[in-house]
C-alpha cells in the first residue's frame, strides 16, 4: 500500500512538470465539446434552392412565401429549363430547383392535372430526402390551408418525439462525444507515461526495486484515472451548463459506468505501450484504435445501417457501450435495470483488459 | 543539378530500403477504404416500429401491412396500450410507435382528417428526424394510392447524379480524400525531424545544397509514391463499390497532385516545426483527421454549422478537394468549375513549401 502509494506520488508530480499533460487533461476537451457540439448536427439549414416560377400568381408567391419562411430554405429565383438545371447544379448555384409550371394553380384547382418539379442535387442521398421532405410538408400545409374544404379526406400524422421533443442534434451527440474525449485522454496518456519510461530505461529501475509489478501498475492506473474522472465532470458540466443537455438519470449510475470504461480504457493503453517500444507504435496502435472506436461506436454512424458482419465487430468496441448508457442515462434518465446488459458487457470488458494487460506487463518488466 | 540528383537518389534509397513498412504504408489506405467504405452510411434501413391499433378497421390493418411492405420499416408488435408501447421505446427496442385513433376509418368515411400519432424515440434525435420524414413520405404514397383523388398541390421529384439515393457514392470519395490527406501528412512529417533527431541534419549544413532543393528532394519520393497510393484508392472505389465516374480522368489527376502536394508540404512543415518524432507524429494525426473529418463537410453539411465555424472550414484542404473530387466523380464537372477550389489548394501547398523552406534555412 505504502508503495503504491510513493507510485501514485511519483506520477502526480510528474504529471505535473508536464504542463502539456494538465493541458490535455483540462482544457483540451472543454474546447472539443464546444467546437464539435456545434459541428456535429446533421440538420440540414441554409438550403439553397432555386425556384422557377412560371404561374406568377398570387398564390404562387404565397406558396414560395412560405418556403422561404420555413427557415429552411435560401431562395434564389433562378430563369431556366429543366435541362439548364443541371448546369447550375454543377456550379454549385443552388442544392435544389422547384419549377412551378405555367398555369400551375389554376389547373390544380380545376382539376385538370398538373405538378411541380423538384430538382435535387442528390450526390448526398441523405440531404436530398431531407430536402424532399421538407418542401413536401410545406406544399401539403399550403393545400391543406387554400383547398380547406374541397379537399378529400386522408391520413394524417401528428408526431411527438420522446425524450427530445424539439429534436435537437446536440442533445444526442454531447454524451457521445464526452465519451470519446475520456477514451482519447485515458488511453494516450498512459500509453505515453509508460513508454517514456521504457524509452528512458527507468521502467527497468523500477523493477529491481521491491515494487510489484501490479502495484505499480495500480499505483499509475490512480493518477490517471482520477484525471479521467475530472475531465468526463469537466465536459459533462459543459454539456450540461451550456448545450443544456437535460440529465435524467443518476449521478450514481453516471459514475459507476464512468468508473468501468475509465478502468477499460486505461488498460487498453497499458496494453498497447506493451506491445510498443517506441511513442511512435504507442501512437500508431492508439490511433488505430481510436479510429475504429470513432467509426464502429455508433458516435456518429448509426450501427444499425452497417452490415451485419461490422455490426458484429462493433461489439469490440467498449466505447459503444459506454456512448449507449450515457445517452441512455442522460436523455432517458434509464435506471439500472434498463442497463443491466450494458453493465455486464462493460464489466467484462473491465475485467478482460484488465487482466490480460496485467498478466502482459509483468511478463515484459520480469523478463 | 547533379549534386541534387545524387540527394534524390539517397532519399529514394532511405525509402526503399525498408520494403517491409513501404508495403504497409501503400496498403494501409486501401484496406482502410475497403473496410470504413461500409461503414459510413447514413441512410435509414429497417426502422423498427410498434402498433397501437385502436381502429381495429381493415383500412388501417391495410396501412399497417403496407408500412412493412416498404423495405424501410420492420414491425416489432402490436400492443393493446400506448403504456406497453411505452415500455419498447424506453428499453431501445422499437424506433417508434404508431397509434391509430379509435374510429379512425369511420372519420374517414365522413369526409374529416383522421390524424395517426407517431411517438418517437428522441434520444436518438438523427434518427427520429429521418423516421418522421420517411413516415411522411410513405403517407403520402399511401393517400393518393388508397384515397379519393382531389385537387392536391403535387410535385414529382428528380434526383440528379445519384437517382437510386445511394449513401456510398457520396461518402467513398469523402474516405479517400481524408484517407490520401492523412497519409500524405503522416509520411512526410517525420523525414526532418527525423535527421534532426539523429543529427545529420547538422551534416546538411556541409552539403552544398539549398533549403529549398532539401524540401523538393526530401518531397518528390513521396509524391511520387502518393501518386501510386491515389491510384489504388481511386481503384477501388472505381472497381469495389462503383462509384460512378462522370468527369474526366485528366482534371481528377491534376486535382489529386495538387491536393498531395498539398498534404505533404504541411507535413514537411510540421517537421520542420516540431522538436521530436512523435510530436511531428502527433501533431499530424490531430491536425489532419479531425477537422478533415468534421469540418470538411465529409459528414456534416458545412451549410448548418453556425457561422464562426464555417468560417473555420475555409482553411482546410480536405473541404476543397471533398467538393473537388465529388464533383468530377459524380457530377462529371471539369476545370470551369473547380478552378476556384484548385487555386486555394496550390495556394496552400505553396505557402507551407516557402514557410518550411524558410524554417529550414534558419536551421541550416
Amino acid at each position: 500500500m505504502r508503495r503504491i502509494l510513493a507510485i501514485v506520488k511519483k506520477e502526480f508530480k510528474q504529471m505535473r512538470r508536464q504542463k502539456q499533460t494538465l493541458l490535455l487533461l483540462f482544457v483540451v476537451p472543454v474546447v472539443q465539446l464546444l467546437i464539435f457540439g456545434y459541428v456535429l448536427t446533421t440538420d440540414v439549414k441554409n438550403i439553397d434552392l432555386g425556384i422557377k416560377d412560371s404561374d406568377k400568381t398570387v398564390f404562387s408567391r404565397h406558396l414560395i412565401d412560405k418556403i422561404s419562411n420555413s427557415g429552411y430554405f435560401k431562395i434564389k429565383y433562378v430563369d431556366t429549363t429543366p435541362r439548364g438545371v443541371e448546369e447550375l447544379l454543377k456550379k454549385r448555384k443552388v442544392d435544389a430547383v422547384l419549377i412551378i409550371p405555367e398555369g400551375f394553380m389554376r389547373k390544380v384547382l380545376r382539376r385538370e392535372g398538373s405538378q411541380a418539379q423538384l430538382i435535387v442535387n442528390a450526390m448526398d442521398s441523405n440531404i436530398a430526402s431531407i430536402v424532399t421532405g421538407y418542401i413536401m410538408r410545406i406544399f401539403e400545409n399550403f393545400g391543406a390551408g387554400i383547398l380547406k374544404g374541397s379537399a378529400p379526406a386522408k391520413v394524417k400524422m401528428i408526431y411527438t418525439a420522446w425524450f427530445n421533443p424539439e429534436l435537437k442534434s446536440v442533445y444526442f451527440m454531447v454524451p457521445g462525444l464526452a465519451g470519446l474525449i475520456i477514451t482519447i485522454i485515458c488511453t494516450l496518456l498512459i500509453g505515453f507515461s509508460i513508454v517514456r519510461e521504457k524509452e528512458t530505461s527507468t521502467l527497468e529501475q523500477l523493477s529491481i526495486t521491491p515494487i510489484k509489478p501490479h502495484e505499480l501498475l495500480i499505483g499509475k492506473m490512480i493518477p490517471y484515472a482520477l484525471g479521467g474522472f475530472l475531465s468526463i465532470t469537466l465536459a459533462l458540466m459543459v454539456g450540461k451548463l451550456w448545450f443544456h443537455v437535460p440529465m435524467r438519470g443518476s449521478y450514481l449510475l453516471l459514475f459507476g459506468a464512468s468508473f468501468l470504461y475509465i478502468l477499460t480504457a486505461l488498460s487498453i493503453g497499458i496494453l498497447i505501450a506493451t506491445f510498443s517500444t517506441s511513442l511512435l507504435q504507442v501512437l500508431f496502435l492508439s490511433w488505430f484504435s481510436l479510429l475504429f472506436a470513432i467509426m464502429l461506436s455508433g458516435l456518429l454512424i448509426p450501427i444499425r445501417n452497417m452490415p451485419k458482419f461490422i455490426q458484429f465487430l462493433s461489439n469490440l468496441t467498449p466505447l459503444k457501450f459506454y456512448i449507449k448508457m450515457l445517452r441512455e442515462i442522460f436523455l432517458k434518465g434509464g435506471g439500472l435495470n434498463l442497463m443491466l446488459m450494458d453493465i455486464a458487457i462493460l464489466s467484462l470488458f473491465a475485467v478482460v483488459f484488465v487482466l490480460i494487460s496485467s498478466l502482459l506487463f509483468r511478463k515484459r518488466l520480469t523478463a | 543539378m547533379r549534386k541534387s540528383k545524387a540527394f534524390l537518389k539517397k532519399e529514394f534509397l532511405h525509402l526503399i530500403r525498408d520494403p517491409k513498412s513501404l508495403f504497409l504504408i501503400s496498403l494501409l489506405p486501401v484496406i482502410m477504404l475497403l473496410f470504413y467504405g461500409y461503414v459510413v452510411r447514413m441512410d435509414v434501413k429497417n426502422i423498427k416500429f410498434g402498433v397501437v391499433n385502436y381502429d381495429h378497421s381493415q383500412f388501417f390493418e391495410g396501412l399497417v401491412s403496407d408500412m412493412e411492405a416498404s423495405s424501410y420499416f420492420t414491425r416489432e408488435g402490436e400492443f393493446p396500450s400506448l403504456k406497453d408501447c411505452e415500455k419498447w421505446i424506453v428499453k431501445g427496442k422499437v424506433d417508434a410507435c404508431l397509434i391509430i385513433p379509435s374510429n379512425g376509418y369511420k372519420k374517414l368515411l365522413t369526409g374529416k382528417d383522421t390524424e395517426v400519432l407517431l411517438v418517437l424515440d428522441g434520444s436518438d434525435s438523427n434518427l427520429a428526424t429521418t423516421v418522421a420524414n420517411y413516415f411522411h413520405a410513405f403517407l403520402a404514397k399511401f393517400n393518393s394510392k388508397h384515397m379519393p383523388r382531389g385537387p392536391e398541390f403535387r410535385f414529382s421529384v428528380v434526383n440528379f447524379f445519384n437517382p437510386e439515393l445511394k449513401s456510398s457514392h457520396f461518402f467513398v470519395p469523402g474516405l479517400a480524400a481524408i484517407f490520401l490527406m492523412m497519409i500524405c501528412a503522416m509520411l512526410t512529417s517525420i523525414t526532418i525531424v527525423k535527421e534532426k533527431e539523429i543529427g545529420s541534419l547538422k551534416l546538411l549544413r556541409l552539403a552544398p545544397v539549398s533549403p529549398f532543393q532539401v524540401i523538393v528532394v526530401k518531397l518528390l519520393p513521396y509524391l511520387f509514391l502518393a501518386v501510386v497510393e491515389a491510384s489504388l484508392i481511386i481503384a477501388v472505389a472505381e472497381l469495389w463499390f462503383r462509384v460512378p465516374f462522370r468527369g474526366s480522368l485528366l482534371s481528377l489527376g491534376v486535382s489529386i497532385f495538387i491536393y498531395m502536394f498539398a498534404g505533404l508540404s504541411f507535413g514537411v512543415f510540421l517537421s520542420t516545426i516540431a522538436s521530436s518524432q512523435a510530436i511531428a507524429m502527433i501533431l499530424s494525426l490531430v491536425l489532419t483527421i479531425l477537422p478533415s473529418v468534421l469540418l470538411s463537410g465529409f459528414i456534416f453539411p458545412i451549410k448548418s454549422m453556425p457561422v464562426l465555424l464555417q468560417a473555420l472550414t475555409y482553411i482546410i484542404p480536405a473541404r476543397y478537394f471533398l467538393i473537388i473530387i465529388r464533383g468530377i466523380m459524380l457530377m462529371g464537372v471539369g476545370f470551369k468549375e473547380i478552378y476556384r477550389e484548385l487555386v486555394f489548394l496550390m495556394v496552400f501547398a505553396i505557402f507551407f513549401f516557402v514557410i518550411s523552406t524558410f524554417r529550414l534555412k534558419r536551421e541550416l
